[in-house]
């Protein structure tokens, strides 16, 4: 199915998912009512005074006239139901049909000179729309059981009231709850890992326009770009017939700050993005000591937790990186298996704040290529410098079901347990203070740490195909290196001197 | 240190990452074994072994005589002996699936399949010519692993065991 096509297709289901549930709804009740009256003829035939019905009329505490009220209330919960069943499994479908990997596959394939662009998350539940929906079925029976008393006739006024009311409040719930979740991810196709990332939230309440606009076009775009607007807020902008703001992604964000960018996205006052954008992660921009902090902190706190299971030996050939993928996820693997090797090995200040104070600071200032900054292997890897860099490379990995950073983690480690293996690198690394690495020898700290680094970015930006076939399909990476034999391993270098240009 | 190291840093993992290619496998294991010296006759070994290359060789890479491998100096011929070495070391690991337990080795080949029939798929709905390995409707497994272990992984891994 050619991509413009699942577009269509998509914006199709949303439309009669909109069209089924109205005509439900209105179907229904007039079918209640129907049936209603028949009750009401019923009640002719048997008289309500007949020993019995008459009990079981007064023990519910209706009145025969307010017979044809109660069906409208039965109608109208049925029409509930039927809404909210309606919705949830055209949601299913929406899901299992969008979770054909090939669809998204060709969506971030195409995207290529956006190769880290991450789509957003179509398919969350519940969705904004069926907040709306419960919140309008709820309104029906709040107004017609108002009907159900006796002598209380609402007027048509109030009934509206009721119903804007209850489903202003279900549009706010639906967009707090949208908000909340934009952290979550949703696995897609068979991969058994998310192929969709993170942090992307959609801007809720333009439901039955630009949300169902941007849902076909997040499926179809070829040109999903993701732009930076500052170092809070990255838009995933599309291409194509609708070219607005998609979604936007928070980074280092908080609520506040959201919901200001979400306003702005949402009432277009954001700027218009330039064609291209690229993906800028937020630690390639100057951020303040206060920041990296918290930044160690968190990574003393992942460290940690990964202490606390047992993983195995991060200096060993036996090394089992799936361990790690278990328990910290496809995001973080990389991160924390290079952290704990660097630790290990002695590259990294560790328990010197001190000294990682002033190596971070001298790093962070703008000329960091001064005499002073190269004290050293370790000037460059201080904690905090590191582990953003290394969270950098991570996150422009692409999820590819093998070329993945945790491919990375795995050839680092292998690597690493070479160099032990073959007794270049000390198994027991002393718990290097200062710059006094684990080889004696400062040529052999050099070539180790270019090695370790080289694992870590060696395959960063795979797209998860072969060059040979990128060429047949003149893939514009193809374009960009051209007469290069290997173009992705040309572009991986080239990626990885680009983030090792952002935070060192 | 001294502040030109970062330019080597730099360049090496350049070089290192490039070297990740598998078409330039066959290129590299040439000249890597284009280092090599034919052994010496025992008698001579001994003199000019010892002399020329106890002194640049470390004693944990054992040279044994037959490798004119010099990479613990701080020279240019010994930085480039060094880089190719953790060349080898590299691309070893980036090919040591086969070499790992074997759940290791299935979950890792079992993520690389999905992505050859990815690729597959969309050479299949392009109407190109069909990648070896990559039909998910003719999978051929212990094929392919043979082809990747006896003409990839294991000339890497021998280099590695003669460099000894």
């Amino acid at each position: 199915m050619h991509r413009e096509t699942v577009g269509d297709w998509l914006s199709l289901l949303f439309f009669l998912q909109a069209a089924a549930s109205t005509a439900l709804l209105y179907g229904a009740a007039t079918w209640w009512r129907n049936f209603a009256s028949a009750l009401m003829w019923f009640n002719l035939v048997i008289p309500a005074d007949t020993p019995g019905v008459s009990s079981v009329v007064d023990a519910i505490g209706l009145k025969q006239s307010s017979c044809l009220s109660g069906g409208i209330f039965f109608a109208n919960f049925v029409a509930v139901l039927i809404t909210i069943t309606s919705a949830v499994s055209l949601r299913l479908a929406m899901r299992i049909a969008l979770a054909q990997p090939s669809l998204w596959r060709r969506s971030i394939v195409n995207a290529a000179e956006q190769p880290t662009v991450e789509l957003p998350r179509l398919l969350q539940f519940p969705t904004p729309e069926c907040f709306l929906a419960l919140s309008l079925g709820f309104g029906l029976l709040l107004s017609s059981m108002g009907t159900l008393v006796e002598g209380c006739a609402p007027t048509w006024v109030q009934t509206l009231a009721v119903l804007v009311l209850v489903g202003v409040l279900g549009g706010a719930l639906g967009l707090q709850q949208t908000l909340e979740r934009g952290l979550t991810t949703i696995p897609v196709g068979g991969h058994g890992h998310s192929l969709v990332k993170s942090h992307l939230h959609i801007p809720t309440p333009s439901i039955f326009t630009r949300w169902l606009a941007s849902a076909a076009e997040a499926a179809s775009s070829a040109h999903l770009v993701a732009f930076k607007y500052d170092r809070h807020c990255v838009a995933v902008v599309a291409g194509g017939s609708w070219g607005g703001v998609l979604d936007v992604a928070y980074e280092d964000a908080n609520r506040w700050q959201r919901a200001v960018f979400w306003s702005k996205a949402w009432l277009g006052l954001m700027p218009t993005p330039p064609p291209l954008g690229r993906w800028v992660l937020p630690a390639s921009t100057g951020t303040s000591s206060a920041h990296a902090g918290e930044v160690g902190e968190a990574m003393n706190e992942s460290m940690e937790e990964l202490e606390a299971r047992d993983i195995g030996d991060v200096m060993s050939l036996d090394f089992d990186v799936r361990k790690v993928l278990n328990i910290a996820g496809p995001e973080r693997t990389l991160t924390l298996v290079a952290a704990k090797l660097f630790r290990r090995n002695g590259l990294l200040v560790v328990d010197d704040a001190a000294t990682a104070s002033l190596l971070q600071e001298a790093a962070l200032s703008a000329d960091s290529r001064s005499e002073d900054a190269f004290k050293g292997v370790v000037t460059w890897t201080t904690e905090v410098i590191f582990y953003k860099w290394v969270r950098a490379v991570e996150s422009a990995y692409l999820a590819m079901p093998y070329h993945n950073s945790a491919h990375a983690a795995d050839v680092m480690v292998t690597v690493n347990s070479f160099l032990v293996h073959s007794g270049l690198q000390p198994r027991r690394a002393t718990h290097a203070r200062g710059s006094q690495g684990s080889f004696a020898d400062p040529n052999w700290q050099l070539a180790q740490f270019s090695l370790l680094v080289a694992a870590i970015v060696h395959d960063v930006g795979h797209v998860g195909v072969m060059n040979a076939h990128l060429k047949a399909i003149q893939h514009p990476l193809t374009l960009q290196y051209p007469d290069v034999p290997g173009v992705l391993e040309a572009m991986h270098a080239a990626e990885a001197l680009k983030l090792m240009r952002a935070p060192g | 240190m001294v502040p030109g190291d970062g330019l080597v840093v730099r360049q090496q993992i350049v070089d290192l990452v490039l070297v990740t290619d598998l078409s330039k496998q066959a290129a590299f294991l040439k000249a890597w074994h284009e280092k090599r010296v034919p052994p010496p006759p025992p008698p001579e070994m001994a003199g000019s072994g010892s002399s020329s290359l106890a002194p640049d060789v470390g004693a944990s890479i054992k040279a044994r005589g037959t490798w004119k491998l010099q990479m613990d100096g701080p020279s240019e011929e010994c930085r480039t002996d060094r880089l190719m070495f953790l060349k080898l070391l590299l691309k070893a690991a980036d090919v040591s699936n086969p070499t790992k337990a074997t759940p290791l080795y299935l979950f890792w080949t079992n993520r690389i399949l999905e992505e050859f029939y990815h690729q597959g798929d969309e050479e299949k709905e392009k109407g190109l010519a069909l990648s070896p390995g990559c039909d998910r409707f003719a999978p051929n497994l212990p094929r392919g692993q043979l082809g990747f272990i006896n003409f990839v992984v294991k000339p890497t891994f021998d280099a590695i065991k003669v460099s000894r």
